[in-house]
């Protein structure tokens, strides 16, 4: 038995237990309510009578009594207004049933499943769109010619920093998971944006912007769904933070100009492919950006004229470059 | 009074929910909201002449980052499996979710509704998966919780199935 004094355990059960408005109720082996107490009013329990089935008393307990273990179900909610976490253990002449509050953890874990299902169900529309495109099923928003063209685009790579150290420290369970999380807000912002995401290289993604129809410059575009990434990665790491789990920072290159597009594959698998020196360049850009900095080339800062005021000219070292050119950088704060 | 626990399993984003909603209450919401934990409601019946209670148990969609917890299916005298027809992957997951409940917590009736069939031109499932299904000795409904087709007869199909155990 764990040893404590009592003011400390005094001061345990008022900021943990009394919190959470904690609520019992004792049932014989056989089903009938032998005792209850604390705030059951609460979760909508009431008109409680002694000696009575409990099933047919307290609802939600149909079936799941008499115990021959402990029984957790977290969050269990009714109309009657319950909300509770509710432990079911077996003593010597009954089983005890304990409510406490959780709706506060309810709130809490809701807005993050709602986020995370979001980004799934979106991931798996973009999926359906693009293998129409890709395939011909769908009416063509996607137009490219069969021997593939020379198009303006805009290139996007993001990289999530620190991951590959992650990866080999964590199981893989763990990891994917950790990365699809990130992966589906980054795909959701390039998506969000008009983009296609061209290419998924471990936890780099990369994204053509300028082949679907848009409303603006395909920078533009690119320059916003960069924003929303980095955005996005900080709503996500303030939550894994908060599970007590690793966050990541993202770096991104965005460069523009002509490069060579079509679709590679056969009948069985299609996808776009996108070759070209300012690839490279976003590549190379993406490389040289630090945590939470998006760098783009001159190409796309002269497109990008209205989000100019966001950008400052830096100079930073891009190796295997043919020409050398003014790069900026817009720095999350 | 004969009541019965049944709960709703499956992945997230299939419409269990909404059917529920449907059945209960008969209303349905277009908007998608995510269930944490689980939802218990309760619907009264009449199955030949017999009044029955059905404790309705919405269980969380299973993804990757909720697994179904099969301490909630404890007392369950009934279940459906819920795929969603627009996402294969769902289907999947239901032939997943019934193994699993079946291997850890032993065979009991159950009905696997294939649910949004309001959507027939984003359909993904072939009739063929419904012939295997059925060939396999499964009750399958082509459901809607949208329009309500095939709801009703999905909770009478279960209820007299749990009643003839």
């Amino acid at each position: 038995m764990l040893s404590l004094p009592v003011p400390v355990l005094n001061y345990l059960f008022d900021t943990t237990i009394a919190k959470r408005a904690p609520a019992y109720l004792f049932v014989s082996k056989d089903g009938y309510l032998k005792d209850w107490g604390g705030t059951l009013d609460r979760y909508g329990i009431t008109d409680l009578q002694r000696g009575e089935g409990i099933s047919h008393q307290v609802f939600f307990l149909e079936g799941l009594l008499p115990l021959d273990a402990e029984l957790f179900l977290p969050r269990l909610k009714t109309d009657d207004g319950l909300c509770a976490d509710v432990y079911l253990f077996p003593g010597a002449e009954g089983d005890w049933v304990l409510l406490l509050d959780a709706t506060l953890d309810e709130l809490q874990y809701s807005l993050l499943q709602q986020y995370r299902n979001d980004l799934s169900l979106l991931q798996s529309q973009y999926v359906q769109v693009l293998n129409q495109q890709l395939s011909g099923a769908a009416p063509p928003l996607l137009s490219l010619l069969p021997d593939g063209e020379r198009r303006d685009v805009t290139i996007l790579f993001a990289d999530l920093r620190d991951f590959v150290p992650y990866s080999e420290q964590n199981q893989p369970g763990t990891v994917f998971r950790s990365l699809n999380l990130y992966l589906r807000s980054m795909i959701q912002s390039v998506v969000s944006e008009t983009g296609i995401v061209d290419k998924l290289i471990g936890d780099v993604v990369m994204a053509c912007f300028g082949v679907l129809p848009a409303s603006q410059a395909a920078a533009c575009h690119a320059i916003q769904a960069a924003f929303k990434i980095l955005e996005a990665i900080q709503d996500i790491n303030r939550l894994r933070r908060a599970e007590q789990q690793a966050g990541f920072e993202v770096g991104i290159g965005i460069a523009s100009g002509s490069i060579s597009l079509g679709i590679l594959g056969g009948q069985t698998y299609k996808t776009l492919g996108a070759i070209g020196q300012y690839v490279n360049l976003a590549a190379c850009l993406q490389r040289q950006a630090q945590a939470g900095e998006v760098l783009i080339d001159t190409n796309t800062f002269n497109q990008a004229v209205s989000m100019q005021p966001c950008f400052a000219a830096v100079d930073r070292p891009l190796p295997d470059q043919p020409e050398p050119i003014q790069i900026y950088s817009f720095m999350r704060q | 009074m004969i009541q019965k626990k049944v709960c709703m399993v499956g992945a997230f984003a299939t419409g269990k929910t909404s059917l529920v909603a449907r059945f209960v209450q008969s209303i349905y919401s277009e908007t998608y909201q995510t269930t944490v934990g689980v939802k218990i409601d309760k619907k009264q019946m009449q199955i030949g002449g017999q009044e029955l209670t059905l404790v309705l148990w919405d269980l969380h969609g299973e993804d990757d980052f909720q697994k179904l917890r099969l301490s909630y299916l404890r007392g369950s005298s009934g279940y459906f499996l819920v795929a969603d027809g627009t996402r294969r992957a769902t289907l999947d997951k239901a032939y997943i979710l019934q193994s699993k409940i079946e291997q850890e917590i032993g065979a009991m009736p159950f009905v696997l509704l294939l649910n949004k069939t309001d959507l027939q031109q984003e359909w993904e499932l072939e009739e063929s998966v419904i012939t295997e299904a059925i060939d396999k000795g499964w009750t399958v409904i082509k459901s809607s919780a949208k329009t309500g087709l095939g709801v009703e007869e999905a909770f009478l199909t279960l209820s007299r199935q749990m009643l003839e155990v």
